[in-house]
Order: C-alpha cells, then structure tokens, then sequence
C-alpha cells in the first residue's frame, strides 16, 4: 500500500467509531426516557434513573461531538472557501474535461468544446501520464480517458487513441478494476480498426469479451463491442469488391447491430443513434435507400432533440448517400450541404471533409470541374493527410485532368450494382 | 473502396459509440405482459381447482395435515387400477414402435400411403367412445353378431369369448391401437418426409443400409418427433377412461381397473373427498413424471426439425419403378380395406333397424333402413348436436382468441429467460393434467354458482383445458419464423407486409392445427363432459353412453348415434389432415 491512503484509512476508522457513540447517545436518551417514565408511572420513583441516563446521553454526544468536529471544521472551511470537493489536480481536470466532453459536437457549445480540447488536449495528455493512479482516482483516470477518447475519435486520431487505451488498461491493471480494463481493451479495438489491423482488433474484443463483467454498465460495454463489431464488418464490406464476400459481411454487421439494439441500456440515446446510422449504412451497402432512410430519419430526429449537432450531420450526410442511391442528385447535395455546415458548427473537419468529397466528386460526375475542384481541394485541406484517402486523390485527379472523360452517372432505369461495378472495375484497373 | 452507386464512389464512415460507458439495463416494454393475461385468467379455472385437490390430498379426515390419505394406495383394489395404468404405457410404446416401423414401411413402398393416409385418418377423428361402441360390435360373444366370433366359429368350430376375463385385454388394446396408430403413422411419416435428400443419399453413398442406416440416419433425425408422439401416446393411455367403460362388462370393470376409473368409483361411492384427491394426485404425478422426463429428453437436443417441413411442393424423390408402385398400391388397398372395417362394421349396423341389429349381424340383408336414425333421433340426438356445435364452436373460439396472444408473449414477447422456461414448464405439466385433478372442485364451483347445466361454462372448462396444448403448439410455429425477420418486424420500421407475408406462411398450418385437433377433441370428448356437467348440457357423447348402457337391446340405435356424432370430426380432420401435420411439426415442440 502505497503511504498516502494509511492517514485515509485512520480517519475512516475514527468516523465509524464516532459514529457508534452518536448511536449510543441515541439509544441511552430513548432507554432511559422509556424507562424513566414506566418507573415513575408504576413506583413514583424513577427519577434517578432519568438522571443517569440523561447524562449517559450527554456523554456520548460529547465524544461523538468531539470525534466528528474535524471533519465538520474542514467541510465549515472548505464551504466558506468556495473550493470544490475533492481538490487534487487530477480530479478538477476529469470535472472539467467531462463537462466540456458533453457540450463537444453539441449545438451549444460544441465549437467551444472543440476549442477547449484543442488547447488542452496536450496538457490532459501530460497529466494522465504524470499523475500516479491509486484506486481512489482511478475513476478520474477513466473519466479524463473517456472524454479525450470521444475527442480522438472526433479528430480519427487512432495512435492517440491506442495510447490511450494502453494507459487505461494499465490503470484498471494497477488498481484491479475489471471494469476499465473491459473498456480500455474495446478502445482499443476501436483504435485498431481506425489503424486497419483487424486482426489485432477482434483480438481485442475476443479480449474484453473475456474481462466482461456484471457491474451497472455491462449493457453498455456489451452494446458497445457489437457495434463495434458490426463496425469491423462494414469495415471488410467497404474493402471487399461487391459480391457474397461484401454481402455476408454486410449481413454480419447487421446480425451484431441487432444484438446491439436489444442489449443497451434504457437511457443510451446517442447509442442508440449510432446503432441506427450504422444499420442505414448497412441498408446502404445493401442498396436499399429506402430502408435506410426509415433508419436515418428517426436517428435525426433524436439526435435533434438531443441537441447532438454531429450526430444530426452524420444522419443528414448518409440522407444524402441515400438521396444519391435514389437517384436524385439534387436533393442528395442540399443534404450534403446541410450536413457539411452542422460538420462545421461543431468543428468536425473529418466530417467536412467528407462531405466537400461527396460534394466535390458529384460535381465531377456532372462534369462541372471548376467547382468540383474547388469542393475536392477544400477537403483535402482539411484532412490531415489526404494521401491516404484514394477516393478523394482519385476524384482530384479527375477534376484536374478534364481531357480524360470522367465517370458519367448510369443512365440505366434499374439498378443492376454488379453489372454496373464490374465495369467500373475495369475502367480503374486497365 | 466505398459504396458505388450511380457512377459515384461515395466514403461512408460508421459511427462509434464513445465516451463514458452508460449505466443502466436493456429496457424491456412491459406492455406484452398484458398479453398475458386473459390466459392466466383462464388458466385460473384449472388452477385454482388443481390447488384445492392437493390441499385436499394432504388433509387428514380431522383437518390435520399429513400424507394419511395415501394409504389408500394400499388397497388392493388401487394397486391393480396402478397396475393397470402402467400396463397402458407400455401398450402406448409398443404403440409408438409399431407405428414407426409402418412409417418406414410407407416411406420405402410409395404409393402405399395414398389409400392408407385416409384409412388412418378416420379412427383418429372418430371419438374414444365410438370407436369403443364399434369394437364391442365386432367382438360381440354371439357368432351371429360378432364379426370376430363368427368368423373363429367358421374356421375352427367354436370361439372364445372376446368379452370375457382376460382376453377384454385384447379388444380394449385394438380399440387403443385403432385410434392412434394413423397419429403416429402420419407424424413420423411427415418427419421421415422432411429428412434432407442429400443427407439420405451422403448415407446411402457411405454403403450404410439396413439396420445400420435406420440406426445411423433415422432414428437421429427422427428423435424430436419421437418425442412427441410418444409423450402424446403415453398421456394417452394413462388417461384411458371412457374406452374401458364402454368396452368392458359391468362385472369384469373391476379387473380392467385403471387409476382414473378408480378415482371416479370412489368419488361415486361418496369415499372421503382426502382420498379420492389422493388418488388423483397419485395419477397426476405418475403423468407430470412422464411429461417432464419427456420434456428434459427433448431439450437435450434442440426441438428443431429440418425446416422443409413447411415446404410446401413435395418435390418427388427418385420416381419408384411401376412395378414397386402397384404393389404398393395393392397392398395399400388391402390394409386401408382392413383397416376401415371397423368403421364400415359400425355404419353397416346402424342401417340395420334397431331389432335387426340386435338380433343378427352387420353383414346380414334383412331389415335395412333409416329405423335406427329415427330411434337415436327420438333419444334426444338433435338436441345433442345442437349442444355439442355450440359447445365446440365457443371453446374453439375462446381458445384462439386467448392462445394466440400468449404464444405471441412466450416466442416473442421478450420474455427474461427464465420467465420463458418457466411459463413453458407450467404449460407443459398443466397440458397433461388428468382432468381428475380437477373435476370434483370445479364441478362444485360451478354447481355453487348457479351455472350447472350451463354449456357456456363447460365451453370455458374445454378452452381451458386445450389452452396449454395450443399455446405450446403456437409458440413453437411463432419461435420458427426467421429470426432476421422477427427482429425487424420487432425492432423497427420494416415493410409490414413482407413481414406479415412469410410469418403468415410459417403459422398458418399450426394455428389450423390447434383450431381443427381442438373442435374435434372437444366435439368427442367425453370425460370433461362427464365428470363436471351438470344434466342439462347434454353432449352428444353422454347421449351415446347413456344409450349405451343397455348395449345388447340397443346397438342399432348406439351405432347410429355413433355415426351421426362422427362425421362432422371425419370431415373436418379428413380434409384439414395434411395441413394440421404440417402444424404439428413445426418446430416440432408438443
């Protein structure tokens, strides 16, 4: 044990044994008043007996008195100072952190949030690495670790996230919370699969699956791997040339998100949120718009009455996708640009920058280069690294080179996905 | 790579759930518990009455409590009815192996079941009572009515007396089989039918015939219809009560003795009420017993059948030479002709005038007529028709109308886990509760409330009675939609109509089922009748036992009433026959 927590432990000891005196004090006023009373109503003689008990009870309130006066003294001076409780730097950090994390992607405030993490984030990061934890402050490790974890996520930084997680598993290690290190090995596969080891990632899960436990938030952490697992899915789905292998991903993820809807907690509605954009997305891959937009529609309008602006402008952003695979071009870019000034609100460049994408490349279907460069430049100065986005290199390359014809919109009344990617396929490849 | 559509590649990014992980449980409506409902309500009519019978069975005659009253399980006269009851079930096994080999046999000879489906369908719809009428008929102790003793005495010059001690074994054990051999027949034909094509022919590729084959492919696959219908059989034969009564002899009953019987003597006689509850709690848990090691047995390996079951175009395995055809048919032929003789001994009577009928045998030409109608008609037959419609009518309604949501609530309701198993448990112990457990309560109770007589609370008695049966049988063709679909339909906004198509194809045979196997048993049924009515309803079962009390004077006039009483259950089963098989097996959970 480490030195500080013995004077801890003292004091906690002492309170106990104070505490056992004020129940005395209690219980001799209430026996000797009983018996005071039946004395003198049965034998006119009991009033030496209400003297000993009366100055029983005063003697026990007194050392009662006296075991507690400290801490009454320290909560007196702490209230008078205005300080809140607790006081270590690492705590005053999680309180803060986690107000802000609430306002992060928020309409009120969200860009404020942004702005905090942005000047913080470094500070939050040198003080987890610093500070030692102990069991009594491993809550507000997890809690500064959530909120930097919902703001790496923002920013799709998944080495930070990894980080992250480590020092969250090594936290739960050091005070044997098995609770945080089921959560610490899900971040962790979320950050694997940002990074693209899928492997590693499922290994993770296979991990946190083992760890899991029965406390109040085992729905949440179980809800929590399905989607990500579903996410993994639609991840190889996304990798995978349209066929059965992308057909039975795909009806993999939507198997988890099922399982996910059923097990989460009453009162998660941004996950509930997340599991119906993810399930759009699976109704997407499956080219069915209109099933995603019976998903997409009730996930915006929770997400509005939550005021979660970014989830509201991911909803809004797969609307569009849906509009596209609807075939109407027009209203799929007001839905984009709807979307893409939420994404801007609450200051999510890689949400911007996808929507410019998706804006920028339909302009190259259309054939109008001027503004499609400028969409395809204006989120690619948003992306950290635009290299490693081939969609958006590919369709800068066709904005700027307009002597090669770019990709024109099928014309075809009917859907036919393989015919029509078994072509595209050719086109890229030869 | 993303998603192309329409000529775009378009990025699409997931979205995690992150932050603090929420406390809290997965949120369970409780809205479906009302479903529930109107079948506890109905259940309390068998439930309330059960708990007075056992409480019944542990007083002692003083009012102290103790297991006094099972001393009468002593009396000699109760062993033997024990006795008698287990003897029952292992006629029922035999029952089962017999029927299972005929299965088999039908399954290799195609062709044979084209005459033979139909010939065992009719016993299965003809009540225990009728078919008990019939076979007294046939074995009757004078060769110029019995068909039985008359052809013994042509062949070996005289014959026993079927009737008398002993050999009434043999006639009751026929009765038994003729009933529910085409019951288990069709249910392990149609569980032979539905073994995938590849796994037979991998099997038959492997060399594995014979024994070998039956021990290696279709004993397995057949194991969760087995069970069914054993514990269908088993339930059976511990019930039997009505067959005994008509068939045998006034004088010889005390040897044919079974527990139920047993029981209605001593509640007859006016025994102590401790005692004869002791009896019945003594029958109940011979047939829980029976039940749940049942139940357990299926559960080890999981009640699904094959799905093809449903399918619904029976696609033709290897077409059977001519040759294998015609004998199949021939042979087919010859056992329905056997098969159907009961039935055509029993019409064959009843176009006899009752004198003629009491005098010579089915067979013979002298006064054929409608004069027996007329007779069962003037012992109150019509009355009894009309009774028994609207008796059958109400309970079938009642039934539906209280079983469907409830399946609904135990296969998808959302149920914890344990609330399931448990809710399955009670249904399946209350399913093969002998009406003994709980006539003489409920018999009071109605009695005490003014409804003696009343057909609308007997109605209700039979609902509730099939109750437990039905919503076993929904629940497992409710629990065998495609899950993916149930979870849209239960989760979301899905396209209604596409749900409602496939579910509606999946349970459409098995609500069929509960609605026709329900009419039918409560249009035969005897015992509910019997024990709890008052004198007013008059069912048209207790019109053909009180006709069949003087049975030697009268048989042209029972066998009349017998066949007006069949032939609404023969219809309806006749023609419903394939798609209640169909309902039965889905799932295959009883």
């Amino acid at each position: 044990m480490t030195p500080p927590v013995e004077p801890e432990k003292a004091a906690k000891q002492d309170r106990r044994r104070g505490d056992f005196f004020g129940i005395s004090a209690l219980a001799s006023a209430l026996l000797s008043g009983l018996a005071g009373e039946k004395l003198s109503q049965s034998l006119d003689s009991g009033g030496w007996i209400s003297v000993v008990g009366i100055s029983l009870t005063i003697l026990f309130a007194l050392i009662w008195a006296i075991y507690n006066a400290p801490i009454g003294l320290r909560r007196y001076r702490r209230w008078r100072t205005g300080a809140p409780a607790g006081g270590s730097e690492l705590h005053t950090a999680a309180e803060e952190a986690e107000q802000w994390q609430l306002s992060l992607g928020s309409d009120a405030g969200g860009m404020a949030a942004a702005e905090w993490f942005q000047q913080r984030e470094p500070e939050l990061r040198e003080l987890l690495a610093t500070e030692k934890a102990r069991e009594d402050n491993a809550d507000d490790f997890a809690r500064v670790c959530d909120a930097l974890e919902t703001w790496y996520l923002r920013r799709q930084d998944a080495r930070r996230l990894l980080e992250l997680s480590e020092l969250l598993a090594a936290v739960a290690d050091g005070c044997g919370r098995r609770d945080l290190a089921e959560l610490a090995a899900a971040r962790a596969a979320t950050a694997y699969r940002l990074i693209g080891d899928w492997e590693a990632a499922s290994t993770r899960l296979g991990v946190s699956d083992n760890i899991a436990t029965h406390g109040r938030t085992a729905a949440a952490l179980t809800t929590r791997r399905q989607v990500e697992r579903a996410l993994l899915h639609l991840a190889r789905a996304e990798q995978s040339p349209a066929g059965s292998d992308r057909d039975e991903a795909v009806l993999n993820a939507r198997d988890r998100l099922d399982d996910a809807r059923l097990n989460r907690p009453g009162p998660d509605l941004a996950g509930e949120v997340a599991i119906q954009i993810n399930l759009a997305i699976v109704h997407l891959y499956q080219q069915d718009p209109e099933s995603a937009l019976d998903q997409l529609r009730p996930a915006a309008a929770r997400a509005s009455v939550a005021g979660d602006a970014s989830a509201l402008a991911h909803a809004l952003e797969l609307t569009g996708v849906a509009a596209w695979l609807q075939r109407s071009p027009q209203e799929a870019k007001r839905w984009w640009q709807q979307a893409e000034h939420l994404y801007s609100e609450v200051d999510e460049p890689e949400g911007r920058a996808r929507c410019l994408q998706h804006l920028g490349s339909a302009e190259v279907v259309a054939n109008r280069l001027d503004n499609a460069r400028a969409f395809l430049e204006q989120s690619a100065d948003l992306r950290a690294d635009p290299s490693v986005h081939p969609l958006l290199t590919h369709y800068l390359k066709a904005s700027r080179e307009p002597g090669d014809s770019p990709p024109t919109p099928d014309e075809r009344p009917r859907r036919t996905p393989a015919t029509w990617l078994r072509r595209k396929l050719s086109r890229w490849w030869h | 790579m993303g998603l192309q559509s329409n000529g775009l590649s378009l990025e699409i990014v997931g979205r995690e759930i992150s932050g603090r992980p929420v406390p809290g449980k997965p949120r369970r409506p409780a809205g479906p518990y009302l479903l529930g409902l109107p079948a506890l309500l109905l259940s309390c009519l068998l439930l309330i009455p059960i708990g007075v019978t056992v409480v019944a069975a542990f007083t002692r005659p003083d009012g102290s409590f103790g297991l006094g009253n099972f001393a009468v399980m002593g009396d000699p006269a109760a062993l033997r009815a024990v006795g008698n009851s287990l003897a029952w079930i292992a006629v029922a096994l035999g029952l089962v192996v017999v029927g299972f080999l005929l299965a088999l046999v039908s399954y290799r000879l195609p062709g044979l079941s084209t005459f033979l489906q139909p010939a065992l369908v009719i016993p299965f719809a003809v009540s225990v009572l009728v078919s008990g009428v019939t076979f007294r008929l046939i074995f009757d102790a004078t060769p110029e009515r019995g068909t039985v003793t008359a052809a013994w005495t042509n062949l070996f010059g005289s014959s026993p007396v079927w009737l008398g001690p002993g050999l009434f074994w043999l006639v009751l054990v026929s009765a038994f089989g003729w009933t529910w051999l085409g019951y288990v027949v069709s249910l392990f034909r149609a569980g032979l039918d539905a073994i995938p094509d590849d796994v037979s022919r991998t099997v038959a590729a492997e060399g594995v015939t014979g024994w070998r084959r039956l021990l290696a492919l279709e004993l397995p696959m057949l194991r969760p219809i087995t069970g069914v219908v054993t514990l269908t059989l088993v339930i059976a034969a511990v019930r039997v009560f009505d067959l005994v009564l008509i068939v045998v002899p006034g004088p010889m009953q005390r040897d044919a003795d079974v527990l139920g019987l047993n029981w209605w003597r001593a509640a007859d006689t006016g025994e102590p009420a401790g005692r004869t509850a002791a009896l019945g709690v003594v029958l109940f848990a011979i047939v829980a017993a029976v039940a749940v090691i049942g139940v357990r047995g299926l559960r080890r390996r999981r009640w699904a059948m094959p799905i093809s079951v449903v399918r619904t175009d029976p696609a033709p395995r290897s077409k059977p030479s001519k040759r294998s055809r015609r004998i199949g048919w021939t042979v087919g032929f010859a056992v329905s002709l056997f098969w159907i003789l009961p039935a055509v001994v029993l019409v064959a009577t009843a176009l006899h005038s009752p004198r003629e009928a009491g005098l010579r045998g089915w067979w013979s030409l002298d006064g054929l007529g409608l004069e027996s109608f007329a007779a069962a008609a003037n012992a109150g037959l019509l009355r009894a028709l009309l009774s028994t419609v609207l008796i059958s009518t109400v309970a079938t309604l009642v039934l539906l109308v209280i079983a469907v949501p409830t399946a609904y609530l135990v296969a998808w309701g959302g149920l914890p886990h344990w609330l399931g198993r448990v809710v399955t448990s009670s249904f399946v112990v209350l399913a093969v509760t002998p009406v003994q457990m709980y006539a003489a309560p409920l018999r009071d109770a109605i009695g005490s409330a003014g409804l003696a007589g009343s057909r609308v609370a007997l109605a209700l008695v039979h609902a509730a009675a099939g109750l437990p049966f039905a919503v076993l049988l929904l629940r497992s063709a409710f629990a065998s939609a495609p899950p993916a679909l149930v979870a849209e339909a239960l989760q979301g906004p899905a396209r209604q109509s596409a749900v409602l198509a496939t579910v509606q194809r999946t349970y459409r045979p098995a609500l069929v089922a509960v609605a026709v196997l329900e009419f039918a048993l409560v249009w035969n049924d005897f015992i509910v009748g019997f024990l709890i009515s008052g004198p007013g309803t008059t069912p048209l079962s207790l019109v053909l036992w009180g006709e069949a009390r003087q049975f030697s004077s009268s048989s042209g006039t029972v066998a009349a009433a017998a066949v007006v009483a069949s032939v609404v259950p023969v219809v309806l089963l006749l023609s419903f026959w394939q798609t209640v098989v169909r309902g039965l097996t889905v799932g295959s959970k009883p």
